[in-house]
């Protein structure tokens, strides 16, 4: 039978070279199942974090902060020290940790009513002040664990539980683009979009999430990945419906690009 | 020989929390306690802490939450509208079993209030104000040499139960200059914490979290934190009793109001009345038996706040319907006297008489 | 097969049914479409995705890139 494993497993196939695992489960994921709906970007950004982990052999100096959403459960999925925050107070949670510990490698992990509703101080402080902190933006445009209520990011037009005849402009502001608003802080220095709607997106996702990464590890400062993620459920869509939403709708409006980098 | 310096509470708050292994302090300027953020921006780097102005209250708890968790000893300040901005971060501290030392300078409330000092926190204080089943000590100092001595063992407390403390100071005290001695810097080497958010390296991965959606287990692990708690109960219960021996009138007061209330009992003694002072060093874990016992030969008892009247309670719930109990404050950041507190006192006697 | 092509077809794909959540991310952008929803049910309720013509794959792992749920290994 087919041996799964790390790296470099072999199997005998008759009259020919032995394969090996080419792509697997990095080791930094703990083996299982997620909660995630199905079609959810979580699963697939939990993963390339975990790969990037490896990849930069940082996991035992990390410590990963979950925030409150359905992202929460970050510690039963990642194989590193994790701490729970509470909702919108991850980047402060970050900056008590990276002080006392500079040594140590911090992210927050944060979906858009963290980051951008409840944890919009938080953020702009963290980034005001440049924390050699490195944030990952989960951005679906939902209240995904509370039933899909609008947030600082949905669209205009967009209907949500809270926004049944769409959101307007007028009444609920319009859809907030948080690296561009952090961009003119000098103590930012990494600031990238990514999006998951396709395999060549993902990769960029990922090698976003490395740099923003190596970014901390190497002093720069602040740094902050924020990556357009589907939601099926709430976006009422099939999973590959949410791919395409997010092309369509999301990317004219959130576009895609590294926004800053260090010079 | 012991040198004594002359500080303010704030300053002596700061300074003994330096002394006591302190190296993180997050804060936001709110009046009267901003000598603190003061002190401790100037203090810390000096020893090689760390000093954040926090962008709000509800940042600076949450910071403090961070350090914590990777083993730190952290500490904030705030005075009552902060602390209750503070509230979620309290609970969550203690949800997630982490130390840290939490100190309000109390003034007038409710709302915005005044800026002058006031008790009417205790329910806050000792009651919880987050949410859940939890305590934390509240430790409440009557002089500045007692603000830097329970403000030194806060820190020990706190890691000794994996649980926040709380001091509660006032306007007065920490705007007044006493002379007090100062401790020795604590020990360098604390007890290790294996629990803490260090990097998994050689080790299974360590878990911060408060999260249980298992309701049996969320069950179980609130009886753990009630063994915690009782244990508080037995083991950090504070009291001091002044003239309790032959008392009709027993006088319950903690913090500055307790040294109002303490001239208050001298000059009544002198004047040949039987009155004693009963002061709760600790409002959490309260002196419930000791109050009771301590009252066992009294006619009444006469608690002073500056509140509407919220440690009275305590007070019934110790005696448990055994001897009247009578209250008398002052709110808003208004003061009693000396001469106020006596007259309460001569009006119970003569109503005992 | 000429002997080109059994060479490239020296590549697999392992897919754990019972993690597989339906999303079709793997079927919709298998460059060789040659993954497909299987006809029975997994343990979820779900049609799972399957690979259907092993001989055509190149182990490329686009989808064990796009799926969410790890549940596809890639050996070559």
């Amino acid at each position: 039978m087919m041996e799964k494993g790390k790296s470099r497993q072999t199997r005998e196939q008759s009259g020919s070279s032995a394969m090996r695992e080419v792509f697997g489960k990095p080791s930094s994921l703990k083996d299982v199942p997620t909660h995630f709906c199905s079609g959810c970007g979580h699963g697939i950004v939990h993963r390339i974090i975990a790969e990037v982990v490896d990849e930069l052999g940082i996991r035992e100096r990390l410590v990963g902060i979950s925030p409150v959403g359905c992202a929460v459960l970050g510690y039963e999925y990642w194989d590193f020290d994790v701490s729970e925050a509470a909702h919108g107070r991850t980047p402060a949670v970050a900056t008590g940790m990276k002080r006392a510990r500079p040594d140590l490698i911090i992210f927050t992990y944060q979906g858009d009513g963290d980051l951008a509703a409840i944890g919009t101080a938080e953020l702009i402080h963290v980034a005001n002040r440049g924390e050699n902190i490195t944030v990952i933006f989960v951005n679906n445009g939902v209240y995904g664990m509370t039933g899909g209520q609008m947030a600082p990011t949905t669209l205009e037009g967009q209907i949500t539980a809270t926004t049944p005849a769409g959101r307007t402009l007028e009444g609920c502001g319009a859809p907030l683009k948080i690296p561009e608003m952090i961009a003119p802080f000098p103590g930012t220095k990494y600031l990238a979009r990514t999006a998951l709607n396709n395999p060549k997106n993902i990769i960029t996702a990922k090698r976003s999430i490395k740099k923003a990464f190596q970014c901390q590890i190497d002093n720069i400062g602040f740094s902050l990945v924020e990556i357009l993620s589907p939601c099926p459920t709430y976006w009422r869509v099939s999973p590959l419906d949410a791919l395409k939403w997010i092309k369509e709708k999301m990317m004219p409006y959130f576009p895609l690009g590294e926004i800053k980098t260090p010079n | 020989m012991t040198k004594k310096v002359l500080m303010c509470g704030n300053d002596a708050m700061s300074e003994a929390a330096v002394r006591a292994g302190c190296r993180f302090y997050f804060g936001y300027p709110i009046t009267p306690q901003n000598e603190v953020a003061a002190y401790m921006s100037r203090r810390m780097p000096e020893v090689g802490g760390t000093f954040i102005q926090a962008e709000s209250e509800i940042a600076a708890i949450n910071m403090v939450f961070g350090a914590a968790a990777v083993g730190a000893r952290a500490m904030t300040s705030s005075s009552s509208p902060g602390i209750s901005l503070k509230q979620e971060g309290i609970s969550y501290l203690c949800g997630c079993e982490l130390p840290a030392v939490i100190a309000n300078v109390v003034r007038g409330g409710p709302g915005l209030g005044s800026i002058g000092p006031s008790q009417a926190d205790y329910f806050q204080a000792t009651r919880g104000g987050g949410h859940g089943d939890y305590r934390t000590i509240a430790l409440a100092p009557s002089t500045v040499q007692e603000v830097v001595d329970l403000t030194y063992i806060s820190f020990e407390l706190a890691d000794k139960y994996r649980n926040p403390v709380l001091i509660l100071s006032d306007g007065i005290l920490g705007q007044m200059m006493e002379p007090a001695v100062l401790p020795d810097f604590a020990d360098g080497d604390q007890p290790p914490k294996e629990w803490t958010l260090t990097g998994a390296k050689s080790r299974s991965p360590n878990v911060i979290r408060s999260l249980y959606l298992d309701v049996d287990l969320l069950e179980k692990f609130n009886f753990k934190l009630q063994e915690k708690f009782q244990q508080m109960e037995r083991e950090e219960t504070r009291f001091e009793e002044v003239n309790m021996s032959d008392t009709q009138v027993v006088v319950v007061a903690y913090g500055s109001v307790a040294r109002i209330c303490r001239s208050a009992v001298r000059r009544l003694r002198e004047a040949g009345e039987k009155v004693g002072l009963f002061r709760p060093i600790t409002v959490w874990p309260f002196p419930y038996e000791a109050l009771a016992r301590a009252a066992e030969k009294a006619r009444v008892l006469l608690a002073v706040e500056m509140s509407m009247g919220q440690m009275v309670e305590d007070v019934r719930l110790a005696v448990a319907g055994s001897k009247p109990v009578s209250f008398f404050g002052r709110v808003g950041g208004c003061v009693m006297t000396v001469e106020e507190v006596v007259r309460e006192v001569k009006k119970l006697l003569e109503e005992a008489a | 097969m000429n002997k080109a092509e059994r060479l490239i077809a020296m590549a697999k794909v392992v897919i754990r049914k019972d993690r597989c959540k339906a999303c079709r991310f793997c079927v919709d952008f298998c460059p060789k479409q040659i993954l497909a929803m299987s006809d029975d049910l997994n343990v979820r309720g779900v049609h799972y995705a399957c690979l259907v013509d092993e001989e055509k794959c190149t182990g490329c792992a686009v989808c064990g890139l796009v799926c969410p749920d790890v549940a596809i290994e890639v050996y070559k």
